[in-house]
């Protein structure tokens, strides 16, 4: 019965896709919703490549990675970026990725809350000093958080939960009391930051907002103030990483595409265009970032396991917000 | 239809009763509580609507009045909307009243979406209660209230359960209404069944979601068919109703009030905020987005190029469904002539049965069986754009079927055995004699089909990968992302869709056939 229905559906794609098999070579790049190249960019790798650019976004990480395995043998792209540390073993243990390549790291951003300090002034609040602290009754919702379900943000920081304290008892039973405290869980970072959060575009109720180290350099007012500040202890570092896709089309370009990701001019452009640190240490930071987007002092979570007990993770977290995915 | 709906459905069976059941039900937090939720929501909603729908049934039905058939109309436009359209029409109800609860929102869109199910069900057979045992009641002194309590409903019983019925698996089946209402915190069977699949990459989780979910359809599936009466008719044949008159007054001022805000407020929402810009004045910008990808080129591929993958996949799910439904209606109908005198006829209703099941299948389950089906050698196939309009095609041949085969039927055996005498073959048979009866008939079961792979959402989001969107999954996109640009592209879409769908139902409504054939 697979030949049968196999027979049919490759006879008519053929008959109808026969005349449009024209296009000129070009290299397709999968990334997840909030990459960013510019077109200043694009061109020029098109012209050192010699390779014209397609960018697919693919939504959030999680979306991306689940889409880059039920595709993998008929992959639609032949270069990934943006399959971060907490994806990366999906990608791993389903033979994604090219055999004569790997996971190169491009970029990493500390998840970390961010504070809308306007508001804190007005109601004359401490500016909390660890996200330990959110439980407190003054911040008594206040807080909006993105879905480890739906948003890898959210899923970074529920991995430096677990890496926070002495057992999961206590990190479950954190968890529980942020629930009772009035938190709001959001499905994106995109819907939690810009729609929810206070001290952005958005004007949302909630001034504190599980965002990025880097986000404040964004957040500042006519007179140059910022107007929000990242909680930097005990923070969650997300790499990503590009790879070049087993079956691609283009293996060539792809790797050309991948190395561009590394050189100079493509790593300096990373802050401006995705609110993210370059990879290469040796690529200046903008001199805003040193004032307002400075690294997390401390970043905790790298070293769990986290391909191992990512979904044990996820069903304790669900079982305290009594979602079920 | 064995390739393209049995056999993706047994593969979803198959690894969902496979070795791992007992540890996954066991593991409460994930099938339990989403099942409740299903469930709970997709009853709710239906007793909501059948409390709201009844009396509707009865005034626009029972009763006769200047612009009813207008209203019959207009009140099946949600009940064809694609399921996002509905999204947005709840998202600018609940903006307007300032907010909902993501529960209320989803009961309400269920409920905008299937008030019609009841309203035409129902009032169907209300229209061919006889007349006398009314007027006996009201002799006897009892109002009009409690004669349709006591008298009239337990009359009705076949249709409330077969309408229920349909609604419940509506409901059930509601996936872009949950996923776009529900915000990543609320989850149906169907929203779970795509975060196991298509993030987790649990197939096992996926498929036993998807037993359950397809076991609770086809349960309601076998209610509503109990009864014999067809849920999906779209022509109910109209006897003389009385007028209506001052003791009705009750039921018709809360019908045409629900009507107005359930029915045409969420609709008049959608078309004017698609119309209106931020300053108030009338404008057409909304539109002209929609040659941009969005804000932060969000989108890999424009509305206009959605528009024509969404076309290419009408055409081909159109010709498909309309070709296959009208061939197995016509096996049918054929069949059933030829055994008309035998009492219990298995061949005749598994036949029904099997054509019709895909109307009670979730398109998220039937997305899932593709996507274990299509491993191996045939994975490739994943990434045709030829898969979606096959799949969809899938689920509109039943619809063909509902409404080609009754007019099949009553094509009278008379004039096909003279026009047989007259040496006719069975092609010119055909042609000549059904064919031509069926022509009206033919033209909605082609809208409707269209209608069906238009708004399709479900196959189209598990199935479609980079430039194959579809314009519902790009309106997903959009509206699932924060930003003014998008949303106003999404409405400005829903605002098109809207319209297309009114014109459609209008069109093939009784009172546009009327207004055709007099020009």
């Amino acid at each position: 019965m697979k030949r049968i229905f196999a027979l049919i559906t490759v006879a008519l794609s053929l008959g109808l896709t026969a005349c449009t098999n024209n296009e000129p070579a070009g290299v397709t790049l999968v990334a997840h919703d909030s990459f960013v190249m510019s077109d200043d960019l694009i061109a020029e790798f098109e012209a050192s490549a010699g390779f014209k650019l397609t960018i697919v976004r693919a939504g959030d990480v999680g979306e991306m990675t689940g889409k880059l395995v039920l595709t993998k043998d008929a992959p639609i792209a032949d270069v990934a970026y943006g399959i971060d540390n907490t994806s990366a073993s999906v990608v791993e243990g389903n033979n994604v990725i090219a055999s004569n390549s790997e996971l190169v790291p491009i970029d990493f951003a500390d998840i970390c809350f961010n504070v809308d300090i306007n508001y804190f002034k007005s109601k004359n609040l401490v500016i909390p000093d660890h996200w330990k602290d959110l439980i407190k009754p003054e911040y008594k919702n206040l807080t909006v958080i993105e879905n480890p379900n739906t948003s890898s943000t959210g899923l970074g920081f529920l991995v430096s939960t677990f890496a926070a304290f002495p057992d999961d008892t206590a990190t479950s039973n954190w968890w529980s009391s942020l629930k009772a405290n009035g938190v709001k869980v959001a499905a994106t970072w995109e819907d939690a930051y810009y729609t929810d959060f206070s001290g952005s575009a958005g004007k949302g109720k909630y001034p504190i907002v599980l965002s990025y180290s880097s986000s404040p350099a964004d957040e500042v007012d006519e007179q140059g103030n910022a107007k929000t500040v990242a909680l930097r202890k005990d923070c969650f570092r997300q790499i990503e990483y590009a790879a070049v896709l087993r079956n691609a089309k283009q293996a060539k370009a792809a790797q050309a595409l991948v190395e561009f990701m590394q050189e100079q001019i493509f790593q300096s452009a990373l802050p401006g265009s995705m609110y993210v640190y370059p990879f290469d240490e040796n690529v200046y930071l903008p001199e805003s970032w040193a004032l307002r987007a400075p690294f997390a002092i401390s970043t905790i979570g790298g070293d769990l396991a986290i391909a191992k007990n990512r979904t044990a993770w996820l069903t304790e977290y669900n079982r305290v917000f009594d979602v079920a995915p | 239809m064995a390739v393209l709906f049995y056999w993706p459905l047994i593969n979803v069976f198959a690894l969902a009763l496979g070795p791992d059941i007992a540890g996954m039900v066991n593991n409460e937090a994930s099938v339990w509580p989403v099942l409740w939720f299903t469930v709970w929501q997709a009853f709710v909603s239906t007793v909501i609507c059948l409390i709201l729908g009844i009396p509707g049934a009865y005034v626009l039905y029972r009763k006769s009045f200047r612009g009813a058939a207008l209203l019959k109309t207009i009140i099946t436009v949600p009940f064809m909307l694609p399921s996002l359209v509905v999204a947005i029409a709840v998202t600018e109800v609940a903006a307007l009243i300032g907010g909902l609860n993501p529960v209320v929102a989803i009961i309400l869109a269920n409920v905008f979406a299937n008030y019609a199910v009841v309203v035409r069900n129902i009032g169907s057979q209300w229209q061919t209660l006889s007349k006398s045992t009314d007027e006996e009641s009201e002799i006897s002194g009892a109002g009009r209230f409690s004669t349709a309590l006591r008298v009239s409903l337990p009359q009705l019983k076949s249709s409330i359960r077969s309408s229920s019925a349909i609604i419940l698996l509506y409901c059930a089946s509601s996936y872009g209404i949950v996923l776009s209402l529900g915000g990543g915190q609320i989850n149906t069977l169907e929203t779970a069944i795509s975060i196991s699949v298509l993030e987790r990459l649990d197939f096992a989780h996926g498929a036993l979601l998807a037993l359950l979910q397809i076991t609770f359809c086809l349960v309601a599936f076998a209610i509503s068919r109990w009864g014999g009466t067809n849920p999906l008719s779209f022509t109910p044949t109209s006897s003389g109703s009385k007028s209506l008159d001052k003791r009705d007054l009750p039921a018709a001022v809360f019908s045409f009030a629900v009507i107005a805000v359930l029915i045409v407020l969420p609709i008049v929402l959608v078309l004017s905020k698609a119309f209106i810009s931020s300053s108030g004045t009338f404008t057409l910008e909304n539109f002209a987005l929609l040659d941009t990808r969005g804000s932060r080129d969000l989108l890999n591929i424009t509305f206009l190029e959605a528009g024509l993958n969404s076309l290419r996949n009408l055409l081909v799910a159109t010709v498909v469904s309309t070709l296959l439904g009208v061939l197995v209606a016509y096996l049918l109908a054929e069949h059933s002539r030829k055994r008309r005198r035998a009492k219990t006829d298995f061949l005749g209703i598994t036949l029904d049965a099997a054509f019709l099941l895909p109307i009670g299948v979730s398109s998220v389950a039937i997305g899932v069986g593709y996507l274990i089906t299509l491993t191996g050698d045939l994975a490739f196939l994943r990434t045709s754009w030829l898969l979606v309009p096959l799949v969809q095609s899938v689920f509109a041949i039943p619809l063909v079927v509902r409404i080609v085969y009754p007019s099949l039927l009553a094509v009278e055996t008379i004039t096909r055995e003279q026009a047989m005498t007259d040496g006719a073959n069975g092609l010119q048979l055909f042609w000549n004699v059904d064919y031509a009866l069926l022509r009206p008939v033919m033209s909605t079961a082609i809208a409707f089909s269209a209608l069906v792979s238009l708004g399709e959402f479900g196959v189209a989001s598990l199935l479609t990968f980079g430039d194959q969107a579809t314009i519902p999954v790009l309106m997903y996109q959009l509206i699932s992302r924060p930003g003014a640009q998008n949303y106003a592209m999404a409405l400005a879409v829903a605002a098109i869709l809207t319209l297309i769908t009114a014109l459609v139902v209008f069109l093939v409504s009784e009172e546009g056939t009327k207004k055709l054939r007099s020009r």
